[in-house]
């Protein structure tokens, strides 16, 4: 956001919470990928399918920007069955105010355990478009952009 | 071996000789008489080397956009036209063999494109079943061609068509298919909903198809999309391979202006559109000259067609 300021762009900044407030005043969505797989799941980092969830059922078109190194010929359906675990302490010790954050002492208690997923996976049907640097491809396209990258 | 006329053609003579071919054959489909313009301006030309013959064939595509017959399909026929004629290699060091070799291709591409309807025919009959009530919009060539096709192979349908106003051409296809001897009705625009609990299947023509698989379709075409899927009807687009475009609308007011609207500036309300956007989401299947194609497979065909 603040490279997006010094460019002279306006910007909101908003929690994810608000997504359902603020997406009748959105007209696009834009959003990276970590990597494009072959059945038309975009993954990309956690929460982007949340803000893709929520723009398809405003009808807000969403757009992902991705380069086409970043097509694999992977399949996946879920975020759970391959993913990444991030540190647990940057979610148990987030807090805005100076206070103590209330999962501080996580670890002592056997019941409790704190879960960082790095990444989430995004069904194609609330993807409009994505954007390479060889055009504008329906996410369905990914094999066929894979096919004629391998065939050069 | 083609006859060099003695006089050069202007870029300015295009549109009257395209307007010409159209009236002279109600039949033709508008991207074939724009493709036989290019080549009649190809044949008159007076370029010396390959650059300028392209040029000036450019110059002479942005004219026979300016006229409203079918945008769309004219400004993709026109482009894939000339595509399909550069994509050989043109290193002969004489520039009459180039030419030669150009004009070659041309003839190629225009008779694969004036067979394309009857393929589709072909392609398209299979999925009418014997009895089936069908539910088309508007006036086009293609879907006729389709219909007729089945009603040669012993297929009884009924047809229903929307009167698809402004220009009320739902009669003047209703005609076309009465003389062919198969019933058909016209209902109004409003009623579409109304009808579609007794129909087995919708089809359509396009004046465009564009890279996500939707496609650009006089107004009222996304209504009729939209009412089918909420009633579970199966939903075919019929177009030829030459009306694939490289454009990718997000949603209805993305599509460009100078498809919707005869003058291309930005409007407010108070101008009707005459084209609309329907999303891939929507169709079931096209059928086209290619193959019988699901809406992603689109966009591997214009890849295959662009690269």
């Amino acid at each position: 956001m603040r490279r997006l300021v010094q460019h002279g762009i306006p910007c909101s900044y908003v929690l994810l919470n608000a997504l359902s407030y603020v997406m009748k005043e959105v007209s696009k969505v834009f959003l990276g990928a970590h990597a494009l797989l072959a059945n038309g799941y975009v993954m990309s980092r956690v929460g982007t399918s949340l803000v893709a969830l929520v723009a398809s059922s405003y009808n807000v078109p969403v757009l992902f920007c991705c380069e086409t190194y970043k097509c694999c010929d992977r399949v996946q359906t879920d975020s759970f069955v391959f993913n990444e675990l991030g540190d647990p302490e940057d979610l148990a010790s987030a807090q805005s105010n100076g206070a103590c954050s209330k999962l501080e002492g996580w670890r002592d208690i056997q019941q409790l355990n704190v879960l960082n997923l790095v990444y989430d996976l995004t069904p194609p049907d609330f993807i409009t478009m994505v954007i390479t640097e060889v055009g504008m491809i329906p996410c369905s396209s990914v094999p066929v952009v894979l096919r004629v990258i391998h065939s050069v | 071996p083609h006859t060099i006329s003695p006089e050069v053609m202007q870029r300015t003579e295009a549109v009257p000789f395209f307007e010409s071919l159209l009236q002279g054959d109600p039949e033709m489909s508008t991207a074939i008489a724009a493709i036989q313009t290019l080549m009649e301006f190809m044949n008159r030309n007076s370029a010396e080397t390959v650059a300028e013959l392209t040029s000036d064939l450019k110059g002479a595509m942005t004219e026979l956009q300016t006229s409203d017959q079918s945008v769309a399909s004219v400004a993709s026929g026109c482009e894939l036209f000339l595509r399909f004629i550069t994509l050989t290699a043109l290193d002969k060091p004489d520039f009459n063999e180039c030419k030669q070799l150009l004009v070659e291709r041309g003839q190629l591409y225009l008779q694969k494109a004036a067979q394309a309807r009857q393929k589709i025919g072909k392609l398209g009959v299979p999925f009418i079943r014997d009895g089936a009530t069908i539910l088309i919009h508007s006036r086009s060539r293609v879907v006729l061609t389709l219909l007729k096709e089945a009603a040669c192979c012993n297929k009884h349908c009924t047809v229903f068509v929307t009167e698809s106003l402004p220009d009320r051409s739902g009669y003047i296809m209703q005609k076309s298919l009465q003389e062919a001897g198969i019933p058909a009705y016209v209902i109004l625009d409003s009623a579409v909903g109304y009808i579609m609990e007794r129909i087995d299947l919708v089809m359509f023509g396009a004046e465009g198809v564009v890279e996500s698989g939707g496609i650009i379709n006089k107004i009222g075409t996304y209504q009729m999309a939209v009412v089918a899927k909420a009633a579970n009807k199966p939903v075919y687009a019929v177009a030829e391979s030459f009306k694939f475009l490289r454009q990718y609308p997000l949603n209805q007011f993305e599509a460009p202006n100078k498809h919707k609207y005869t003058n291309p500036q930005p409007s407010d309300f108070s101008r009707h559109p005459l084209v609309d956007y329907t999303p891939p989401s929507y169709i079931s299947l096209l059928f086209t000259d290619l193959a019988v194609l699901t809406p992603s497979a689109v966009s591997d065909e214009l890849i295959k067609l662009y690269c």
